[in-house]
């Protein structure tokens, strides 16, 4: 395909036949004001919002369906395209409820934004407004159809990506709406994201309804902890609390959008049941210590079976829902004291789910192949856990120390490692269930959601995870676990060690703007 | 024998749809054969070319040129569309077309066809049609019987399907890519052109929408020669012209004549429409259906062809002449009309689904005597900013039709403000006095 | 839903000159309508189905379309049309008339199920304005007496 040349205000453009204007002007930062389109979806020009100037026409061209052309001069910023947004403007505000001080979406809407670019204080409107009634769409969204601006970004999602075509238009003219057909609600696995691209507050989370005014929400970029997919995700919190997880665009790995079992998957993490004290496994059963006594604990006992039976009869099991810097934290360490046996906890498996524009990885955790690929590269081989199960059976490890971090539901696999002969056995995780882990010491690590570092999705993209929150109670982020237990294992740790995981491949991380509503 | 240069056939009716004797008996399908006999499409392009031929649908836009557009070295389907879904208030020609004489009609679908290379012609045809249905199913259903229709007609290996297909009760089906919607069925909401339907059309296929007087003026021009049919009228209006005259006329109807005919001798000649009803005087012509801007009675000495009539600044549209007489309330006129475009309005588009219903709120405000000063003025404000900002024509349909009746009877909106009220009589039942 | 052997039949008949499974949809529903007076959920279901469609692919060209019923309606369906001609001829009249003669306000069916008063916009009968359609058949210029005369000749069956 061959590049087109043209001019958009006075500015010279190069871009590939077949780009429309509107994305051609993005291409240069020229934003041209839009509702109906959406870069994931198709662009039926309706919203009429996006017409500019192209000399030559008579009529002013809709920039988000009309090709490139050579030589093409467009101008976006003439009296007669302000006056053209300004007129449709009005139109869009004729019958809308103007409820903004109720409305979710105040403060991240598009048509109070672009109000404030062409919108008028005062109204011309003296007419009955059509109203509309609220409808429940599906079990997370909600319906202010008053709101709605028949953009139909909703019906195309769910016709385009999704396939699935739970909502369509019904009725027309000033009487259209959008409609849940056939009574078969939005329970998609991919549904939230017609919340996120609803330009107004028509679609709205009832997770996060009425929860905060987004302006007191801080952003924090990261990745999705769901499955090895780790799409690049926004999560949004307040005072130490996730309210909504929005997709970021990236094109390599999750486009636009992201599903609903990550969006919402912080559940999975956060609420009661957390492990937030160390325990130690006593004559009592599990009892809380102090974190002192644990990493002394660990040490000692991680040093007794190293001297009694040699360093190799310690083995070390890395985990899918640590980083990789993590995970090669633990690796080096454990190396170090002369293991050589090293294995993952795996990933619960799922069937696929794929869509016509998106597909969900059936293996349930993010970083899958970073933790595996790291742990090779320090420890030159990866068990199986059967393998490794064998070696405890065969007596040739004594003492395993593990990253878990699971979310709850998903337990890393005890039951068949023969942990009952080891001598000494200690976990980092978030939870505890009654199955009992046959732990001699349990560790409160870190969600995803707040811990620092990189992990590798299965397409092999790096991506940077941030924290959004502390980690509750006494638990620490199993970085700063890890560090504790090398210092106590006495210098074994060099600086060496710590520079050549924190210096991290930094240009390998793909990393790209925050996406918002309207993208 | 001489064949008429004619649309609508003596003896025909309604009542007595042609049959496919009678219509072979006038030399009809003469031309079909003549066409396939030469074997040459360019040929009957070139014919429709030479008689000046315009489509009749409302544009005007020359037939041969539009057919041009379709690509000569197609492999796969395209298709013509008859467009048979006339739903413009004041227009009921294609109704007598289809109904009276359908063979024609389907002898010019056919010959289109032909023309563009088309493999298979549709005929849309608005549900209220239901006897022009039947008459076109019939007739469909008689020319594939006889070999006229079908795989490797007549022996030419020229092949040709034709497929009747129902409206459904939209105005804005008729609209050419509206049209193409619903026959894909599909909500006939207009596409954005370009593309436009002669690159990817129906099915995505390159496709040709003709209007059925279009199409039943192409027999006579294949048959008799562009040259004969362009001898009417004037040179970029040619060819026999049909004209739905309706409202306050003595002798509203169907009338056939060449497009040199006036306004005012449609409406005033006996031949015609005989005069305005009860002897009273004319106070406003909309001349092409409700989408054509209102001509006051002081422009109607007009030859009601295309160009005069754009000059004068309205349009021929559908040829859907409706005369109001001086008792006629202008803003009523004007609410009945947003009325319509208001309930056809397909809604895809946000000037057009929101404006037009604001401006019916306000035009019925004013009839009601609710009418506040200023109305007026955001009413044509708000049309202006509809026009040419929407997908289809339906934008400009209802700028100005409406719009134009607002700004030519003016006074009549502020009177009704002023008087808070409307000062004319009500519409009752009327006879047209003939 | 029983639809009648020879609507089934007219389906695919139909059906089998369709290019897409969607194309059939107008069509149909047509079809259905004409068979059953309206198309309720049921026969939503039975095209959808037919067709292999989405509900709510029925469900949009259904409410888009303002000729389908989705309520059963009476065995004459009497139109009248309020465009401009018939309109300025007395199409409000005409409504009223009926209206007090059947017994039924507009957009209603009267109890007896025999009438149901709708109005429309242009029947494209503008030369015999004002008109009204009554199921197939259109009537015009209407006067009252022209009105009772036609209702009066209304066989049933």
């Amino acid at each position: 395909m061959s590049d087109v040349r043209l001019t958009i205000d006075d500015r010279e453009v190069v871009v590939p036949e077949g780009t429309t204007i509107l994305e051609a002007a993005r291409s240069v930062g020229i934003e041209i004001p839009h509702f109906c389109y959406h870069p994931g979806l198709s662009a039926p020009s309706n919203c009429r919002m996006c017409l500019v100037e192209v000399q030559g026409q008579d009529k002013l061209v809709p920039s988000c369906a009309t090709a490139v052309a050579d030589g093409m001069v467009v101008r976006t910023g003439t009296p007669r395209v302000h006056e053209s947004h300004r007129s449709v403007m009005e139109f869009y505000l004729s019958n809308h409820p103007l409820d903004c001080p109720v409305c979710d979406q105040a403060g991240e809407c598009v048509l109070q934004d672009y109000s404030y670019g062409w919108g008028s204080a005062t109204s011309r409107f003296e007419e009955t407004k059509v109203t509309q009634p609220v409808k429940d769409v599906g079990p997370d969204i909600v319906l202010y159809a008053d709101r709605c601006i028949m953009c139909t970004r909703c019906v195309r999602f769910l016709r385009e990506v999704s396939g699935t075509g739970e909502l369509s238009v019904i009725h027309r003219g000033v009487r259209s709406e959008i409609h849940v057909a056939g009574d078969r609600p939005v329970t998609n696995p991919l549904a939230g994201n017609i919340v996120d691209i609803c330009p107004v507050g028509a679609l709205c989370s009832k997770d996060f309804l009425f929860k905060c005014r987004v302006w007191w929400l801080t952003s924090t970029a990261s990745a999705c902890p769901r499955c090895a997919r780790a799409c690049s995700i926004r999560v949004d919190s307040s005072e130490g609390r996730i309210l909504r997880i929005k997709p970021r665009e990236n094109a390599a790995v999750n486009g636009m959008w992201i599903c609903d079992e990550g969006r919402f998957a912080f559940r999975q993490w956060h609420g009661a049941g957390r492990l937030d004290v160390p325990l130690v496994n006593g004559d009592r059963g599990f009892t809380h210590c102090d974190w002192d006594e644990a990493i002394a604990l660990a040490a000692r006992s991680l040093r007794q079976v190293a001297m009694r039976y040699g360093g190799e009869s310690v083995a070390f099991i890395g985990s899918p829902w640590a980083t990789i810097e993590e995970n090669m934290l633990l690796a080096r360490l454990f190396v170090s004291l002369g293991a050589t046996m090293g294995s993952l906890w795996p990933a619960p498996a799922e069937s696929p789910q794929r869509f016509p524009g998106f597909e969900i990885s059936g293996e349930k955790a993010w970083n899958v192949a970073g933790a595996r690929r790291t742990l090779m590269d320090v420890a030159g081989q990866l068990l199986t856990l059967d393998r490794l199960a064998d070696e405890i059976e065969r007596g040739r490890v004594r003492a395993v120390y593990a990253l878990g971090g699971a979310y709850r539901g998903a337990l890393v696999p005890c039951d068949d490692l023969g942990l009952e002969l080891l001598e000494f056995f200690a976990i980092q995780t978030c939870f505890v269930t009654d199955k009992g882990l046959k732990a001699n010491l349990i560790l409160p690590g870190a969600s995803p959601y707040e811990k620092v570092g990189t992990v590798r999705n299965e397409r092999g993209v790096l991506q940077e995870v941030n924290a959004v929150m502390s980690p509750p109670g006494q638990a620490r982020r199993d970085w700063d676990i890890l560090m504790a237990l090398a210092k106590a294992l006495a210098a074994t740790v060099d600086d060496d060690l710590t520079r050549a995981v924190l210096d991290r491949p930094a240009a390998q991380w793909n990393y790209t703007r925050s996406a918002s509503g309207n993208e | 024998m001489t064949v008429e240069l004619t649309l609508l056939p003596a003896g025909t009716s309604a009542d007595h749809p042609e049959t496919l004797d009678a219509y072979q008996a006038r030399g009809g399908y003469a031309a079909w054969r003549i066409a396939l006999g030469r074997g040459d499409p360019q040929r009957v392009i070139d014919e429709v070319q030479r008689s000046g031929l315009r489509g009749r649908g409302g544009a005007g836009f020359p037939t041969a040129r539009k057919w041009s557009f379709m690509p000569k070295d197609g492999h796969g389907p395209a298709f013509v569309c008859c467009n048979a879904d006339e739903s413009e208030p004041g227009t009921f020609k294609d109704r007598r077309l289809l109904e009276a004489t359908p063979h024609q009609v389907l002898e010019g679908l056919l010959l289109a066809c032909y023309a563009v290379r088309a493999t298979c012609g549709y005929v849309f045809l608005r549900w209220e049609y239901p006897r022009a249905a039947r008459a076109m199913q019939a007739a469909i259903d008689e020319a594939t019987q006889i070999g006229l229709i079908g795989s490797d007609v007549l022996g030419t290996g020229y092949s040709v399907e034709v497929r009747l297909r129902k409206g459904a009760g939209t105005y804005i089906s008729g609209e050419e890519t509206g049209l193409l919607e619903t026959t894909e069925g599909k909500r006939g909401w207009p596409r954005q052109k370009p593309p436009f339907p002669a690159a990817r059309g129906l099915f995505g296929m390159p496709t040709t929408v003709n209007n059925v007087e279009t199409l039943a003026c192409v027999p006579v021009i294949v048959s008799e020669g562009g040259e004969a049919f362009a001898a009417i009228g004037l040179p970029g209006n040619t060819g026999p012209k049909l004209y739905c005259l309706s409202g306050c006329v003595r002798r509203p109807g169907l009338y056939e004549a060449p497009m040199t005919v006036t306004l005012r001798e449609l409406i005033l000649d006996d031949r015609f429409g005989g005069g305005v009803a009860d002897g009273r005087p004319p106070k406003a012509v909309i001349p092409g259906g409700s989408s054509a801007p209102v001509l006051r009675a002081e422009e109607i000495d007009v030859p009601a062809d295309f160009d005069h009539l754009q000059a004068a600044g309205s349009m021929l549209g559908s040829a859907g002449v409706m005369v109001l007489d001086d008792r006629t309330c202008m803003v009523r006129v004007a609410a009945n009309a947003c009325g319509f475009f208001d309930h056809e309005s397909c809604g895809q588009c946000t000037p057009c689904r929101e404006g037009v219903h604001w401006v019916r709120q306000i035009l019925d405000r004013i009839e009601s005597g609710r009418g506040r000063p200023g109305d007026a003025d955001v009413a044509i404000d708000r049309l202006d900013a509809i026009a040419g900002q929407t997908i289809c024509p339906f934008g400009e349909a209802v700028a100005w039709g409406v719009g134009s009746i607002i700004r030519k009877f003016r006074e009549e909106f502020d009177e009704h403000i002023r008087l808070r009220g409307c000062p004319f009589p009500a519409w009752g039942f009327r006879s047209n006095g003939s | 839903m029983e639809l009648s052997e020879s609507s089934r039949q007219e389906i695919d008949r139909l059906i089998a000159t369709c290019r897409t499974r969607r194309e059939a949809i107008v069509q149909v529903l047509e079809i259905v309508q004409r068979g059953q007076g309206y198309v309720g959920d049921e026969a939503v279901s039975y095209v959808a189905n037919r067709l292999g469609v989405g509900r709510a692919d029925v469900e949009d060209v259904l409410s888009f379309y303002p000729v389908y019923h989705r309520r059963p309606v009476g065995r004459f369906v009497v139109k009248v049309c309020r465009s401009l001609p018939c309109a300025h001829m007395g199409a409000a009249r005409v409504v009223d008339h009926l209206s007090e003669r059947l017994g039924v306000a507009v957009g209603q069916t009267g109890g007896d199920g025999r009438f149901t008063l709708l109005e429309v916009e242009c029947l494209g009968a503008c030369d015999r304005a004002p008109a009204m359609m009554i199921n197939d058949d259109v009537f015009g210029p209407l006067t009252p007496e022209r009105i009772d005369a036609i209702l009066a000749s209304l066989k049933d069956g």
